[in-house]
């Protein structure tokens, strides 16, 4: 009974922050996103980027409002959660502190592995601020942080190449704004991996000849975090919005990325169903030529449609992992959460060699779309990359949050 | 532990119907191997070592099919057509397995394909007359598959491999 007041005031509380006070009624700027070409390091090794959503965001020393950095080209990546900025494209301006393991006393080092390569570098603390919003103490990857030196076996082993250079990554940063609190989870309390990398790494003697490293558990507080979970305000999703560009391509695109999911009038579901994610992997099931995929996923870290269909061919020579149809093919597909809502959706699949010969200097290609190739009974994923989200918003409902009377973590259109 | 001792302890379960191997092999500091994808049969006690898994076989109609899982939830299978060599491999789990050991020899067609120019990290694919791959990252989790079209058992509509 003691805890019914605190808990209203606690509500009273949350409700003038919303924006119904006077303070906070305005609006709250959203953050600009574009898709261009990508990063000055990228289009000096002599590649353009496609179908890459960008961001500029800046990071401050702890507690300063003068040791700041704005930080171009960050990737806006819903596929997963977490900042993590190159430390080739950070000026010494700003000055992180070292995560340290509570155990040892040594700093905590990651190792994060994508499809395509990992990344070696420090887990730091920065403030961050976000379309001018201040979130203090954002736990993060400084990737290829000299003071985490070369990445031991134990990361750069069987995960394919280094990507911890603002040309490999084709970045300057991720920043993962995904379905989950933090890049690993309750998983990486508990459990060091043993059939691959683990996540976390403490070092001895990092930055020198004798370094040696072992991987470790690391609290949640400690991880590197998704950092608009931590915003004082409209911390429970995003929405992201963007402009339909016409076919074939586009030069670049410009969207919002709004905070916050029902929280205020800048960031209604409208007419769109909440779809729950699965709570551990942050899967969907898609339904597409009669099949099921049952691992499949809303990413604007993608660049494409990606599914598996034999029966569209797919690109040889320079659109290489994409396919290339003909003529472009209309398609369509139905997608259903862990409640069994669902929705449909239509979508074109072009000849991805024609998008890049005609649209040479375009960066936003609606129509993209790859294969998964390999046997097609095991295709368990659809991947529903940036070309879905032109021409919509996308709401992302975070894990332990809730919009409404949902619950997430769960995807919206 | 080498890999003689490892068969050690090998145990057969021979049954009217199917027969079970089971392998509990649980060595924690296993040398890296670097074997499974095209290697033969007998080769597969080691990759589950490296990968610190237990082996189970499944016999199937026209192949059959080791699967390695772990502690940490990843799966392993390996499909083993009838001459002993592994003509596919799939897995699974919250983190990527050492991609050295689950695509052996073919290990070096991935890293080539991952420092290709690309776009995004999400996805990788390998489509080519000797080698089919597909790599997939996940929110929190990784799969993937990989398949050798030159040693799927003749007759096979390999599409219907799970």
């Amino acid at each position: 009974m003691r805890r019914l007041p605190s808990t209203i005031l606690a509500l009273l509380v949350a409700a003038c922050s919303g924006g119904s006070d006077g303070q906070s009624a305005q609006t709250p700027l959203p953050l600009t996103v574009t898709v261009d070409r990508g990063p000055e390091a990228l289009a000096a090794s002599g590649t353009a980027a496609a179908n890459i959503l960008y961001a500029t965001i800046t990071v401050c020393t702890p507690g300063s409002t003068t040791q700041c950095q704005d930080v171009d080209h960050v990737q806006v990546d819903t596929g997963s959660s977490g900042l993590r900025l190159v430390n080739e494209a950070l000026s010494g301006m700003v000055t992180p502190s070292p995560v340290l393991d509570p155990a040892s006393g040594l700093p905590i080092s990651a190792c994060a592995v994508f499809a395509d390569g990992y990344t070696w570098g420090s887990v730091v603390k920065a403030d961050v601020v976000i379309a001018g919003r201040r979130i203090p103490g954002v736990v993060l990857e400084s990737i290829g942080d000299p003071a985490a030196g070369t990445a031991p076996d134990s990361c750069s082993g069987g995960n394919g190449p280094n990507e911890g250079t603002v040309a490999a990554l084709g970045a300057n940063g991720i920043l993962g704004v995904g379905l989950f609190l933090q890049d690993c989870g309750p998983f990486c309390t508990t459990e060091v991996p043993v059939t691959g990398s683990a996540p976390y790494e403490v070092c001895s003697g990092a930055g020198t000849a004798g370094a040696s490293c072992s991987p470790t558990t690391v609290a949640l507080a400690q991880q590197v975090s998704n950092p608009l979970a931590l915003l004082p305000a409209d911390n429970n999703g995003l929405q992201l919005q963007l402009p339909l560009p016409t076919s074939p391509g586009a030069v670049s695109v410009a969207g919002t990325l709004v905070f916050g999911l029902e929280t205020g009038d800048q960031n209604r579901l409208g007419s769109a169903t909440l779809l729950p994610t699965d709570p551990g992997i942050g899967t969907l099931t898609t339904t597409y030529g009669g099949r099921s995929f049952d691992q499949s996923v809303i990413d604007s870290g993608s660049s494409a449609y990606f599914f598996q269909d034999s029966s569209i061919a797919a690109c040889d020579g320079p659109g290489s992992g994409f396919y290339c149809p003909t003529t472009a093919i209309p398609a369509s597909a139905m997608i259903a959460g862990g409640n069994g809502a669902q929705s449909a959706v239509s979508f074109t699949i072009a000849n991805a060699e024609s998008l890049f010969r005609d649209g040479a200097s375009d960066s936003a290609f609606p129509d993209l779309a790859g294969p998964f190739p390999g046997p097609a009974a095991s295709a368990r994923t659809f991947d529903w990359g940036l070309p879905f989200h032109f021409g919509r918003t996308v709401s992302v409902l975070f894990e332990q949050r809730t919009a409404g009377n949902v619950a997430g973590p769960a995807i919206g259109f | 532990m080498d890999r003689e001792t490892s068969c050690k302890n090998v145990t057969w379960h021979r049954g009217g119907r199917a027969f079970q191997l089971l392998l509990s092999v649980l060595v924690l500091h296993a040398p890296v191997a670097r074997a499974a994808l095209g290697a033969a049969r007998e080769d597969l006690a080691r990759d589950a070592a490296a990968l610190r898994s237990s082996l189970t076989v499944t016999p199937g109609s026209g192949y059959e099919v080791q699967e390695m899982a772990s502690a940490d939830g990843t799966t392993v299978r390996a499909y083993v057509e009838p001459g002993g060599k592994v003509f596919a491999v799939t897995w699974s789990g919250r983190v990527q397995p050492d991609l050295r050991v689950v695509l052996g020899e073919h290990y070096a067609r991935f890293l080539e394909a991952a420092r290709a120019p690309h776009h995004g990290h999400h996805v990788l694919s390998v489509a080519t007359p000797d080698l089919v791959l597909s790599v997939v990252q996940l929110p929190r989790g990784f799969s993937g598959r990989a398949h050798l079209p030159s040693l799927v058992p003749p007759g096979m509509a390999v599409d219907t491999l799970r």
